[in-house]
C-alpha cells in the first residue's frame, strides 16, 4: 500500500519539478530576507532538497526524473547567450584586446593554479576533472566536466562557491589589488566568478555589470579550449 | 506561439550544436557549439535578435534554477570526496583569488598602455 503510493507520487516527474521550484523560492526568500551574500538563493536551494531528500528518505533518483527537466534546459539556455553577447558588440570591438588577452591569462592561470595544487595535494582524477571548469559559468563548467569524465557534484561545488567568493568579495579585492579601472574589474568578476559574482556586480556599476557578462561567454569559451589540453598532462 | 516559434529556433541550433558535438572530436560541449552557431547566425543576420529574444531572456532568467538538481547530485558523490573536501575548498579558493588578481591586472596594464598611446 505505502510502496504504491510511494510509486505513484515520487516516481513520476511532477514530485522533482514542484521540490526544485520550492526550493529555490526558500533560497530567493531568505537571500531577500538576509541580504547576505553567503545566503545565495542557489545555495539555499540546493541544500534544501538535499536535507528534504535525507530526512523524507526519498531516493535521489527518483527526484531526478524531475529534476533533469531542468538540467535538459542548460543546452538551449546555454546557446542563449549568444544572445546578450551581440548584443553587446559595441563594448566587445572597442576593447577587444584587453578583453581577449586578459581573459586568456585569467583562465590559464586558474587551470593552472588547480593543476599544481592537486599535483601537490594528491587530488583525484575524477576529483580533478570535476574542479578543473570551476571558474565558467555552470552550463559550460557541466560540458566539460562531461567531457572529461569528471564527478559533476564537485563541478557544482566549485562553481558556486567561485561565484560566491566574487559577489561577496569583489569591493574588498578591488581595493586590495588596486583594480580601479571599471572594464578591468568587469572582467575580473565575469572570468573568475561568472554569473553569480557579475550578477553582485551589476548592482554595483552598470559597465562592471556589462563587461562581467561578456567574459562569461568568452571565459567560458576559452575554458573550453584550454581544460582539456592542460589536464591531459595530469 | 511567437515564444513557440523562438524555442524552436534555439532547440534547433541546439540540436545542430550536438550535432557537430559528435561529428568533430574536440571536446568541446554541444551547447558551446550551439552558441557559437547562434552568435554567427546574429552577426550575418540570417537569425534577427527579435526572433530569438524573449525565449532566450526567459531562459536566461531561470537558469539559476536548473543547476539545483545537479548540486543537489552531491549527495550521491560526497561519500568519493569526503575525504578530499578541505583540499577541494582550498584549491577553489586560491584558485578563484588568483585569477581574479590576474585578470584584472592584465587589462589595466593593456587598457592603461592603450590610453597612453593615444596621447
Amino acid at each position: 500500500m505505502y510502496s504504491e503510493i510511494y510509486n505513484n507520487l515520487f516516481t513520476n516527474g511532477l514530485f522533482g519539478i514542484l521540490l526544485t521550484i520550492a526550493a529555490f523560492k526558500i533560497g530567493l526568500v531568505i537571500n531577500k530576507k538576509t541580504k547576505l551574500v553567503i545566503c545565495n538563493p542557489l545555495l539555499i536551494a540546493i541544500i534544501v532538497v538535499i536535507v528534504f531528500l535525507v530526512i523524507t528518505g526519498i531516493k535521489y533518483e527518483d527526484y531526478y526524473i524531475g529534476g533533469e527537466m531542468f538540467q535538459f534546459m542548460l543546452t538551449p539556455a546555454t546557446v542563449a547567450f549568444a544572445i546578450p553577447l551581440y548584443r553587446q558588440m559595441s563594448i566587445l570591438r572597442k576593447n577587444l584586446w584587453a578583453i581577449l588577452i586578459s581573459v586568456f591569462c585569467g583562465c590559464l592561470s586558474c587551470t593552472m593554479t588547480i593543476f599544481i595544487l592537486s599535483k601537490i595535494w594528491n587530488i583525484s582524477d575524477v576529483v580533478f576533472y570535476g574542479l578543473m571548469p570551476k571558474s565558467v559559468t555552470l552550463a559550460i563548467a557541466l560540458g566539460i566536466t562531461e567531457e572529461l569524465g569528471g564527478l559533476s557534484g564537485v563541478t557544482c561545488v566549485g562553481v558556486v562557491v567561485s561565484g560566491i567568493i566574487g559577489a561577496a568579495f569583489v569591493t574588498v579585492f578591488s581595493k586590495i589589488f588596486k583594480i580601479d579601472n571599471k572594464i578591468a574589474l568587469g572582467l575580473s568578476v565575469g572570468t573568475a566568478t561568472h554569473a553569480i559574482g557579475t550578477s553582485r556586480a551589476i548592482q554595483l556599476d552598470e559597465l562592471v555589470g556589462a563587461m562581467g557578462s561578456l567574459s562569461i561567454v568568452i571565459a567560458g569559451v576559452m575554458t573550453v579550449v584550454i581544460v582539456p589540453i592542460v589536464s591531459s598532462f595530469y | 506561439m511567437d515564444y513557440l516559434m523562438q524555442f524552436g529556433i534555439i532547440i534547433g541550433i541546439s540540436f545542430f550544436g550536438t550535432f557537430l558535438n559528435s561529428i568533430i572530436p574536440l571536446p568541446v560541449p554541444g551547447s558551446v557549439w550551439g552558441m557559437i552557431v547562434m552568435f554567427i547566425l546574429l552577426c550575418f543576420k540570417v537569425i534577427k535578435l527579435e526572433q530569438v529574444e524573449k525565449a532566450a531572456d526567459f531562459l536566461l532568467s531561470i537558469m539559476t534554477v536548473m543547476f539545483v538538481p545537479v548540486g543537489a547530485g552531491l549527495i550521491t558523490s560526497y561519500g568519493a570526496i569526503k575525504s578530499e573536501i578541505f583540499k577541494i575548498f582550498g584549491v577553489i579558493i586560491i584558485s578563484t583569488v588568483i585569477s581574479f588578481f590576474i585578470t584584472g591586472k592584465v587589462a589595466q596594464f593593456i587598457i592603461n598602455m592603450q590610453k597612453g598611446g593615444r596621447k
